[in-house]
């Protein structure tokens, strides 16, 4: 662990959050909906982990979660309540991981991870349902980002004012939880920039203006930074993912690519000479010994799974015992051990890769059953976005950006997903519930109106009802 | 100070964002003037899109 004095209690935040929580929570009595804010803002921001008093010491998680399901079910209207093809995916997830966790190599440790990951699965099945209007897909993605803000705009001024560095920047909590890990958080801030620009074309709870415009491009910036600030590799590969794909979203593709250049070509002189250094392992990973430890683990993960095609259950890499060897590095005359190839042994290593996290505790089946979960989202996405493209009616035109917008945030993510084991993180489980709400709410507005998107003229729109073929 | 910045800005910002929803009616109905106005005029001109010489 990086060595940083522990922070010290602060008396005046502590009851700044205590008060918020139970605003959040009172207003939740007026409108249920908001529970269900409030359990999303909880589990991304973790109040009770910043704070010594009185929250710290309740299960406020557990609490706003029963309120949120509690109030959808007596209170919410559930007559056009639409089922997604992926929750039902999700529920055999779920199943699939509580009997792996019930047969685990490792049951005490498998138990401890089954217990948060069942409530974000049933979380992510709970969610769509509850997405019934574009206000509540609005503000559950402004409620996910000023949550994820509320990290991110902390690392991000840390960064630039020259406070980073592997594993010691220090992200809001001094240990390791959900978003406040340095490469999982660089991860998730690069992945929510899209979203960031969407909301600042197509709020409506603060509708575009200089001030959300300056917000959203701020937050963007302190997101950018984040890989920066925690050097970690995964968020540098995101970030020119995301760079390459938002081509497809820009509308001057070539103003776009000459200014991504040059920003990128400017910002070189100003990165630290150890994040430089850290990043050419990405291209000689073979000398550096945490990328030469995953490549490792990975195969070994990859015969465990021929041996247990079911997978070992939660935190089954425990029992790995990988040999490893590092090839020589250019003569370094501070470090001139590694100028000659090594062999080390390593145990109990972190798979570092969701994929593979997935193949070693879950097996096949459960591997499969993610790709398709998350594969299918993309393509719905996709499909979201060919068809509402070009409409125009005013009401629709936020729903092919968010689709968009989603779908590159989703890519992004499953591309850091490579290199850090992130396959049961909360944040894109909310990730993928918003996609399914965003589906299930435009295939009912559709099918309710009879109303197609105006892609051509109103008056070359076919009918609406389909005449019935007499014969 | 930076910790208590970034919190405190975005927490400022999502009671703001609670204290509007409070007020919306579209958050549970979709219903809203602005969409029934929107529909409204969809129609019109539609209409007026099927009639140019009227």
């Amino acid at each position: 662990m990086p060595n940083v004095p522990k922070r010290m209690p602060t008396p005046m935040r502590d009851l700044a959050f205590v008060a918020f929580l139970f605003a959040f929570i009172g207003v939740g009595f007026r409108k249920p909906f908001l529970f269900i804010l409030c359990f999303c803002y909880i589990d991304i921001v973790a109040p009770q982990r910043l704070s010594y008093f009185l929250i710290n010491s309740i299960p406020i998680s557990l609490i706003v979660f029963g309120l949120a399901i509690v109030g959808w079910l007596a209170v919410d209207d559930k007559r056009d309540t639409r089922w997604s093809g992926r929750q039902f995916l999700l529920v055999a997830l779920l199943f699939y991981c509580w009997m792996t966790t019930i047969n685990a190599d490792f049951p005490v440790e498998a138990a401890d991870k089954w217990s948060w990951v069942w409530k974000a699965l049933v979380w992510a099945i709970f969610l769509p349902l509850t997405l019934r209007t574009k206000l509540r897909i609005e503000s559950l993605v402004l409620f996910m980002l000023l949550s994820a803000a509320a990290i991110a705009i902390a690392g991000g001024i840390k960064t630039a004012a020259g406070g980073g560095g592997y594993g010691t920047l220090q992200l809001l909590l001094n240990e390791n939880y959900g978003l406040y890990e340095g490469s999982i958080m660089s991860a998730v801030g690069v992945s929510i920039i899209p979203l960031i620009l969407w909301y600042r074309r197509h709020g409506t709870i603060f509708p575009p203006d200089w001030r959300v415009s300056t917000f959203c491009f701020a937050l963007v910036f302190a997101c950018a930074l984040l890989p920066i600030g925690t050097q970690a590799r995964t968020g540098l590969v995101c970030l020119v993912i995301l760079a390459v794909m938002s081509l497809r979203a820009v509308k001057h593709r070539f103003l776009y690519i000459a200014g991504a250049g040059l920003l990128a070509i400017a910002a070189i002189p100003f990165l630290p000479q150890s994040y430089t250094e850290r990043m050419e392992t990405i291209r000689d990973h073979k000398s550096d010994q945490s990328a030469s430890t995953r490549v490792a683990v990975w195969a070994w993960t990859w015969d465990y799974a021929k041996e247990n095609p079911f997978g070992g259950g939660f935190e089954a890499y425990i029992q790995n015992h990988v040999r490893v060897e590092k090839a020589a590095s250019a003569y370094d005359p501070n470090a001139p051990q590694n100028a000659q190839a090594t062999v080390y042994e390593e145990r109990s290593r972190a798979y570092h890769s969701s994929y593979f996290e997935m193949l070693g505790e879950q097996g096949y089946p459960g591997l499969a059953l993610w790709l398709l979960i998350h594969a299918i989202s993309l393509v719905r996405m996709e499909q979201l976005r060919r068809r509402y493209l070009k409409t125009r009616r005013a009401e629709e035109q936020w729903i092919a950006p968010l689709a968009t917008a989603l779908q590159h945030g989703h890519v992004t993510y499953m591309v850091g997903s490579l290199f850090v084991g992130i396959a049961f993180q909360p944040f894109i489980y909310m990730m993928l519930a918003l996609e399914m709400g965003l589906s299930t709410y435009v295939r009912r507005r559709e099918q309710e109106s009879g109303w197609r998107p105006l892609t051509a003229r109103p008056a070359q729109v076919p009918a609406r009802h389909p005449v019935t073929n007499p014969g | 100070m930076v910790d208590n910045f970034s919190i405190g800005l975005t927490h400022v910002l999502m009671a703001i964002a609670l204290w509007r929803l409070l007020h919306r009616d579209d958050l549970d109905r979709e219903v809203s003037p602005r969409l029934l106005w929107q529909q409204r005029r969809d129609a019109e001109r539609a209409e007026a899109d099927a009639h140019p010489d009227a």
